[in-house]
C-alpha cells in the first residue's frame, strides 16, 4: 500500500489526461477544476464491509418501502411512527407523485449513503442521498488508473475489483426500462458533475441527452435524431433535480427540463431514475426516523447506527438541545452540500442565546447531533503525511436486488480546521478499497 | 339543485410561429354528488389528441402536444353540471392540505397576522383576509406568494385565497385551493375549501361569502402553483397574447 | 449507438473542423515562424486577409506570438484548439474517454508550448496528439455515421483552407470530390443549391469550373443546420 504513494504524481497526470474534473462557478464564471486525488486509499476490511453491506441493503430497502408508503397508503403516518409534519411540510415531498407506482416499485435506484467512522472504529450514517447522488465515477476511473500506475500494489493486496460499476448501473436501468433507449439526461456541460454524466453514459452505453433532445408525444418519451428521426426512450437516469424536471408539472420557469415527462411517467411509459419525490425520504429531519422505518417495515433491528440525533420538534429533545447546545452540531434541514451546519462550540454566549431562540420559534427546522470524534485519515500534503477529516459515500444500487458497490467515494477536507468534507467546498478524494479477505 | 351549461375558452396568439408545443389542461371538472358532471368535453384548435389522466391531487388532467409550426392555439371546454350544495360528501382530507405549498409559506408578518386572529373559525378568518385586502388587478401575478401579496395588501382572487389558506393551516385546519368558474360571464376564479366536520366547506374570501351552487370547481391543490387551468411550453422566440372567457348559465 | 441527435452531429462535425484547422494552420505557419527565427518579415497581413480573420498584429514577431497564443482572440490557434476541446468534452459518451484524452493531451501540449522557450518542440506534440486523436477515432468509433461526420468536418475544413490559401487546383479538387462522396453518408441535410453547384463544377466536365472564391461560398454554405 505504501508503494502506491510513490506514483501519486503519475496518477494525477492520468486523471488530468482523461479530463476527470468538476465544474465550479467562481466570480460568476465557469471553471473546470481537477478533483485532487490523494494516493493513500481508505481500506475497508472484508469483515467491516460485510457489516456495512448488510446494514446498507437493509437501510435502502426500508427507505424504498417508506417512499412507496408515503406516496401510497401512508400507513407509517397513520400508525404514528413518523409525524406527518416531517413528511408533508418539507420541500422534498411532491404531491404530483401521489398515486404513481414507478416501474417495479423502485423509487431509489441509486442511493448514496454518507458515513463516517468514529475513532473507536464504529461507523455512523451521516445522511442518505436518494435524489441524484453523485461521485461514483471518480473512484471508478481512479481505480483503473491506479492499477495502471502501480500494478504491484494490486497484485500484492486482495482488493475487490470495483470497475464493474458501469455494468451494475446498466443492469439497474435495464431492470426498470419499459422498452426503448437508456438515456442519461444531463443539465449540460456547465453542471458541476458533467464529467460524471458523460463518463457514466460511456460506461453504461446509455445515450447522453440534454434539454431539447428528448420530447414527449402521445404520452411517450422520444429521443430526437437528425432529419426528424425519433427513437423511443424506456428509462431516463436524470441528473437534473426534481423541480426542473418537467416545467408543466413543477417549476414553470425551468428551461432545462422535458415538458410532459411526468405525464409519460404517470402513464407507466418511461422509468425515471431516481423517482421524483424521493426528497421526502432523505431530508435531515426524516433521517431521525430511518431506524424506526427499518423496525416498522422489515421487523429487523437496524444494523448501522445514526449519529445520536435530537429533534427539537419533540419537547424532551428540545430541552436537551437547549441545555447542551454548546457541545452539539445543529443542522438546518432545508440546506444541503455542507451548508447550514453550525457547531455549538464555535459560538459565544450571545450567539448561543440567539440560536436557542431560533430553535424555540422554529423547532421543525433543525436537527441536533452529538459531535462524533471522527477517525482522521492520512493524506499526503506535499511529502508530508498529515491527518484530515474524511467521510465515505457508499453507493447502493437497487435493481432486481439491492446491492452495495464494493467501493465508494472517500472525500477529505484539505483544511485541517474543517469538519465539512464536500467537493463544492474544496476537498479532495481517495480510492476506497474493500478487501476480499 | 341547479343545472348549468358552462363554457371556458382560452386563445393564445403568437407574434411568430412556435413549434413543439406541449400543453397540460385542468378544465375537466371532477364529478361528485355536490357537483355532478352530466356531460363535459374539451376541443382544441389546432386539433390535437389529448390524454386524460389524474394528477396527484385527483384533478382530471388533459395533456397533448403539437409539433408543427403554428401561430395560435386555443382550447374550449364545455359541458353540463348539476350543483347541489346539500350533497357535499364526507371525506378524509389528505394530510398535505395541512401544510404549505410553494406559494403559501408564511413569513414573519403572516405569522403575526395569524396570531392576532383570536379565532380558528374559517369564516372569521376569511373575513379578516377580505378586510386586509383591497381588490386590485394587475399588481400581482400567478407566481406571487401569499406573503408578497399580504405585504402589498392588494391583489386578486388568487391572493385572497392563498392568504386564507395560510391562516387556516396556521390554525391547524386542512385547507385547499380551488380553481374554477362561477355563474355569469368572466374568467377563472379562485376560492378555498376548509375541512370542517368531515366535509369540505367552500369559502370565497374575495367576495366574503360561502361557496354555493353558483361555483364550478375545475381543480384543487395546496395553492395556485399546484393546479393552473393550463400550462404549456413551446419552442420559438415570440410574443404572445392570451384571451380567456368563461360563461356559466342555468340551462 | 443508433440515433444521433442534431446537436451531437453538429459537435462531431465541428470537432472535425476545429482539429483540422489547428493541424493545418500549425503546418501552414511554419514558414512564418522561420521568418521570425531568421529575422526577416513575412506578409502576415495577406495571410489574415485570405483567412478572413482580423489583422490585429504589429509585426511578424507579434503575429507569431499572438496568432498562436492570444486566448482573448477567438481566431488564435489556442482558442481554436479549445473550441475543439469544448466540442470533445461534450462527446465523451460518443467518442469515448480514450479518444477524448488525445484532445486533452493536445491542449496540455499547447499550454506547455505557450510558456516554452522552444515552442516548436511542444507544438510537434500538438500535431502528434491530433493525429493520435484521429487514429483513435477511426479505430475505436463503433458508429459509422459518427466517424463519417468527424471525417467530413475535417475534409470540409481542409478544403476551406486550401481554397482560401491558394492551394493548387488538383489539391482542392481531390478534397472536393471526397466531400461530395461523403455528403449523403452523414445524417446532416446538405443545402441543395450549394451541393448542386459543387457537383456541377467539380464532377461535370460539360459545365465550367467555378473560381475558388465561388467554391468557397458553396462549401461554407453546405450544411446550414450546423
Amino acid at each position: 500500500m505504501e508503494r502506491i504513494i510513490e506514483h501519486a504524481g503519475r496518477i494525477n497526470d492520468q486523471l488530468q489526461r482523461y479530463g476527470v474534473k468538476f465544474g465550479i462557478y467562481k466570480n460568476g464564471t465557469f471553471q473546470e477544476r481537477l478533483f485532487p486525488f490523494d494516493p493513500i486509499p481508505r481500506v475497508i476490511t472484508a469483515a467491516e464491509f460485510d457489516e456495512l453491506n448488510r446494514g446498507l441493503v437493509q437501510r435502502v430497502n426500508a427507505l424504498n418501502l417508506f417512499l412507496r408508503d408515503v406516496y401510497g397508503k401512508k400507513q407509517i403516518i397513520l400508525d404514528g411512527v413518523v409525524p406527518e409534519d416531517f413528511v408533508f411540510a418539507g420541500s422534498g415531498y411532491l404531491p404530483q407523485c401521489e398515486g404513481i407506482t414507478p416501474p417495479k416499485g423502485i423509487y431509489s435506484h441509486i442511493s448514496g449513503i454518507d458515513l463516517v467512522q468514529a475513532k473507536d472504529g464504529g461507523w455512523f450514517i451521516l445522511e442518505d442521498n436518494l435524489r441524484i447522488p453523485s461521485g461514483a465515477s471518480y473512484p471508478l476511473i481512479a481505480r483503473g488508473l491506479c492499477r495502471r500506475c502501480s500494478p504491484e500494489t494490486f497484485r500484492e493486496n486482495p482488493i475487490v475489483d470495483n470497475r464493474n460499476y458501469g455494468a451494475l448501473l446498466k443492469a439497474v436501468m435495464d431492470n426498470v426500462n419499459v422498452g426503448g433507449l437508456n438515456v442519461i439526461f444531463t443539465p449540460g456541460r456547465y453542471n458541476a458533475a458533467y464529467f460524471e454524466h458523460s463518463y457514466l453514459a460511456e460506461q453504461t452505453g446509455a445515450v447522453l441527452a440534454e434539454c431539447g433532445e428528448l420530447f414527449v408525444e402521445n404520452n411517450v418519451v422520444y429521443y430526437l435524431g437528425t432529419r426528424g428521426h425519433k427513437e423511443r426512450v424506456g428509462a431516463i437516469y436524470r441528473r437534473i433535480s426534481d423541480e426542473y424536471l418537467d416545467p408543466t408539472a413543477f417549476l414553470p420557469e425551468s428551461l432545462i427540463g422535458i415538458p410532459g415527462v411526468m405525464d409519460a411517467y404517470r402513464a407507466g411509459n418511461v422509468a425515471l431514475i431516481n423517482a421524483p419525490g424521493n426528497g421526502v425520504a432523505d431530508d435531515k429531519g426524516i433521517y431521525y426516523f430511518v431506524p424506526k422505518m427499518i423496525e416498522y417495515y422489515l421487523h429487523e433491528t437496524p444494523i448501522l447506527h445514526n449519529a445520536p440525533t435530537y429533534l427539537p420538534f419533540y419537547q424532551e429533545d428540545r430541552e436537551y438541545v437547549l441545555a447542551n447546545l454548546e457541545k452539539l452540531v445543529v443542522k438546518d434541514v432545508a440546506e444541503a452540500g455542507g451548508y447550514g451546519v453550525v457547531f455549538g462550540r464555535d459560538m459565544d454566549e450571545a450567539q448561543l442565546e440567539r440560536f436557542r431562540q431560533t430553535i424555540r420559534t422554529e423547532p421543525r427546522r433543525f436537527i441536533a447531533q452529538e459531535v462524533i470524534d471522527f477517525k482522521d485519515l492520512p493524506i499526503m500534503e506535499g511529502d508530508q503525511r498529515v491527518e484530515r477529516k474524511a467521510d465515505l459515500r457508499v453507493f447502493v444500487l437497487s435493481g432486481e436486488e439491492t446491492i452495495v458497490w464494493p467501493s465508494g467515494l472517500t472525500r477529505f477536507s484539505r483544511n485541517p480546521a474543517s469538519f465539512v468534507v464536500n467537493s463544492s467546498q474544496g476537498g479532495g478524494f481517495k480510492d476506497t478499497w474493500v478487501l476480499s479477505r | 339543485m341547479r343545472r348549468y351549461h358552462y363554457e371556458f375558452q382560452t386563445t393564445l396568439n403568437f407574434t411568430a410561429p412556435v413549434t413543439r408545443h406541449y400543453v397540460v389542461l385542468r378544465c375537466l371538472p371532477g364529478s361528485d354528488p355536490a357537483q355532478r358532471v352530466v356531460r363535459c368535453g374539451v376541443t382544441t384548435n389546432p386539433q390535437i389528441s389529448l390524454y386524460c389522466s389524474r394528477d396527484g391531487f385527483g384533478n382530471r388532467l388533459l395533456s397533448g402536444s403539437y409539433a408543427p409550426a403554428h401561430d395560435h392555439f386555443s382550447y374550449r371546454a364545455a359541458g353540463i353540471v348539476e350543483n347541489n350544495s346539500t350533497q357535499i360528501p364526507r371525506s378524509q382530507p389528505h394530510p398535505m392540505y395541512r401544510h404549505p405549498g410553494l406559494l403559501t409559506r408564511p413569513d414573519e408578518a403572516l405569522l403575526d397576522f395569524a396570531t392576532a386572529q383570536n379565532t380558528a373559525d374559517p369564516e372569521e378568518l376569511a373575513a379578516a383576509v377580505h378586510a386586509h385586502f383591497q381588490y386590485t388587478p394587475g399588481v400581482t401575478g400567478p407566481a406571487t406568494t401569499a406573503a408578497e401579496s399580504f405585504r402589498l395588501g392588494q391583489g386578486v382572487c388568487q391572493d385572497y385565497a392563498q392568504n386564507l389558506l395560510v391562516l387556516c393551516r396556521l390554525k391547524g385546519l386542512a385547507a385547499r385551493y380551488c380553481m374554477g368558474i362561477t355563474e355569469g360571464e368572466g374568467v377563472t376564479h379562485a376560492w378555498v375549501e376548509v375541512h370542517q366536520n368531515g366535509r369540505w366547506l367552500g369559502l370565497d374570501p374575495t367576495r366574503a361569502c360561502r361557496v354555493d351552487e353558483t361555483y364550478l370547481r375545475f381543480a384543487v391543490g395546496r395553492d395556485a402553483q399546484d393546479c393552473p387551468v393550463d400550462r404549456g411550453t413551446f419552442q420559438g422566440v415570440t410574443g404572445q397574447t392570451e384571451t380567456v372567457s368563461a360563461s356559466m348559465h342555468l340551462e | 449507438m443508433g440515433t444521433l441527435s442534431l446537436s451531437k452531429a453538429g459537435r462531431l462535425f465541428w470537432l472535425g473542423r476545429y482539429t483540422e484547422r489547428v493541424y493545418t494552420s500549425l503546418k501552414n505557419t511554419r514558414p512564418i515562424y522561420d521568418c521570425y527565427v531568421d529575422g526577416t518579415e513575412y506578409d502576415y497581413a495577406q495571410y489574415c486577409t485570405a483567412l478572413g480573420i482580423p489583422n490585429v498584429y504589429t509585426s511578424t514577431e507579434d503575429f507569431c506570438l499572438r496568432y498562436l497564443g492570444d486566448r482573448s482572440n477567438p481566431c488564435s490557434l489556442v482558442s481554436l484548439l479549445y473550441a475543439a476541446y469544448d466540442n470533445a468534452i461534450v462527446l465523451r459518451d460518443t467518442i469515448g474517454t480514450d479518444t477524448f484524452s488525445y484532445i486533452q493531451l493536445a491542449c496540455n501540449a499547447m499550454e506547455k508550448a505557450l510558456v516554452s522557450t522552444h515552442p516548436e518542440m511542444e507544438l510537434q506534440w500538438v500535431l502528434d496528439d491530433i493525429m493520435a486523436f484521429r487514429g483513435s477515432a477511426e479505430y475505436s468509433l463503433m458508429d459509422e455515421s459518427s466517424r463519417t461526420i468527424l471525417r467530413t468536418g475535417a475534409n470540409l475544413e481542409r478544403l476551406d483552407l486550401y481554397l482560401r490559401l491558394d492551394y493548387p487546383p488538383d489539391m482542392y479538387r481531390v478534397e472536393c470530390e471526397r466531400l461530395i462522396n461523403r455528403v449523403y453518408k452523414i445524417p446532416l441535410t446538405p443545402d441543395q443549391t450549394n451541393l448542386g453547384q459543387l457537383i456541377d463544377s467539380v464532377l461535370d466536365e460539360t459545365k465550367p469550373e467555378l473560381p475558388p472564391f465561388e467554391l468557397l461560398r458553396c462549401v461554407e454554405g453546405l450544411f446550414p443546420e450546423v
